[in-house]
């Protein structure tokens, strides 16, 4: 594995039991594409340990990283996608926690998708910074220091967020752009098919009302709570 | 996991080297058929079904674990075919997987394929004389299979729902929760899931048609690989490379 890392520019993706499926699945796409392209890139997902992890997808469906935290400790770059309460949970789960804060300190690119920020967030790494999330998540990302941005993705340094699931896949086109070029980003999207036409059109951000408007401000509400107990972790650690 | 006898199961079917995203996009997207906000949904389930149940590589480094195996999902609702490439072709030569294909589809109200998931309904002779679609550099081999194969997001022809890639399985999902259930379902998982695309170089007719030639190089690297394949379906491979 060490020679892997050595010949290789990693990208880890960071698995983790209850995670938005979606959120991994749009990078990882992406980028598994730019490394048939460009083989001195390779993808890897890691997790704890290498078994069957559940995801959001309701079912017995499981997916299976291939590698163990350990056996990938210095990524050239992470990405961390999020979830739901599952993500939360993440916030506080120390094996998670140390993996994300040492993989990022020697990591030349930090990424996120939706509430991944918000574990980003959670070690201390987003203080100051400008960074996105899902949008029904964006007062918990305050709550760590992060100035929240709502744009498909943010750049502030080596840190890269994107906002909920799907704009994972622009920020990893923008990535790969960053990484080598617009036109193999270009004939990556064009290997994948990716050429949206919402049937229904786009999202009206100003007017998200009904269950998903109450879900917002429930969060909103909850934010200092949620954020406490990750906060005196990072404390600790200092 | 709801198992009730009205339960209308739509299954996904993988096969080595699918395309993740072409399963995971349109999944998440019935999410607003599958599932409602605080509970899941006793209408409609999601399910990937396989010849076993163990785990089946995807084209990126992490691999699927299907929920059922064909014969345990013998009447879905439903069935969806993700793209994958050249793998995709080469399960053409899988008789499990065709089998399984013309059995469940027979009893089935919706069938449908992302990318070069059409070449495994074409193959299990489907789509024969349809309109369909599937990746665009792929259009013109589709054909050969006797598809009315047109460059599109995605298309309807009776019971039967193609699209052309990543997108088009998530814009033909999204299509799908709309007719089977409301635009306001549709819309709402939208919103949760912040499909609101934003290619940051524009969509591939902006693209000028970047990466077209990648196609035939590919496959004349595979050739070999795809006769050996199809050993089994000779008259698939002389009418596709022939």
């Amino acid at each position: 594995m060490a020679t892997e890392e050595q010949n290789h520019k990693t990208i880890a993706f960071v698995l983790y039991p209850g995670l938005t499926l979606f959120d991994m699945a749009g990078p990882l796409q992406v980028l598994s594409a730019l490394s048939e392209i460009v083989p001195e890139y390779r993808t890897v997902v890691v997790a704890e340990r290498v078994e069957p992890v559940d995801n959001d997808i309701p079912g017995q469906m499981k997916v299976l990283p291939n590698n163990t935290f350990e056996e990938v400790p210095q990524p050239f770059a992470i990405v961390v996608p999020g979830g739901n309460a599952p993500t939360i949970r993440a916030m506080g789960n120390e094996a998670i926690r140390a993996y994300v804060r040492s993989a990022a300190e020697t990591a030349e690119v930090v990424g996120s998708v939706c509430t991944g920020a918000l574990i980003l967030a959670s070690v201390g790494l987003l203080e100051g910074r400008r960074a996105t999330t899902h949008w029904a998540f964006y007062k918990i990302l305050e709550q760590f220091g992060a100035t929240y941005v709502r744009e498909r993705w943010v750049e502030d340094g080596k840190f890269i967020c994107s906002a909920g699931v799907s704009a994972g896949i622009d920020m990893a086109l923008h990535l790969a752009a960053r990484l080598t070029d617009e036109e193999t980003s270009r004939e990556v999207q064009y290997r994948l098919g990716y050429d949206p036409e919402p049937p229904f059109g786009g999202i009206d951000y100003e007017h998200i009302g009904g269950q998903l408007g109450a879900a917002r401000a429930g969060l909103s509400l909850a934010a200092p709570v949620i954020a406490a107990k990750p906060k005196r972790l990072t404390k600790q650690n200092r | 996991m709801p198992n009730d006898d009205n339960t209308r199961t739509i299954a996904f079917v993988a096969y080595p080297g699918l395309t993740l995203l072409e399963v995971v996009g349109p999944m998440t997207a019935f999410l607003g058929l599958t599932r409602g906000l605080v509970s899941t949904s006793r209408e409609y389930s999601t399910l990937l079904v396989a010849e076993r149940t163990g785990p089946v590589d995807s084209d990126t480094p992490m691999a699927l674990v299907p929920d059922k195996a064909f014969e345990e999902v013998p009447d879905p609702f439903a069935i969806i075919v993700p793209g994958g490439g050249v793998s995709a072709l080469k399960a053409m030569g899988d008789d499990r997987i065709l089998d399984y294909l013309r059995f469940a589809s027979y009893g089935a109200e919706l069938v449908g394929s992302v990318s070069t998931g059409g070449f495994l309904l074409a193959a299990a002779g489907l789509l024969e004389g349809r309109r369909a679609t599937t990746h665009p550099s792929y259009v013109d081999l589709l054909k050969k299979l006797g598809v009315d194969c047109v460059p599109r997001n995605w298309i309807e022809d009776g019971k039967f729902i193609t699209a052309a890639g990543v997108s088009g399985g998530i814009d033909m999902a999204l299509y799908l929760v709309a007719r089977l259930k409301n635009e306001q379902q549709a819309k709402t998982i939208q919103t949760a899931m912040e499909y609101d695309p934003d290619p940051p170089f524009g969509g591939l007719e902006q693209n000028g048609g970047a990466g077209g030639n990648g196609l035939a190089t590919g496959l004349a690297e595979h050739r070999s690989d795809l006769e050996r394949a199809l050993a089994n379906r000779p008259d698939l491979f002389q009418k596709l490379f022939g």
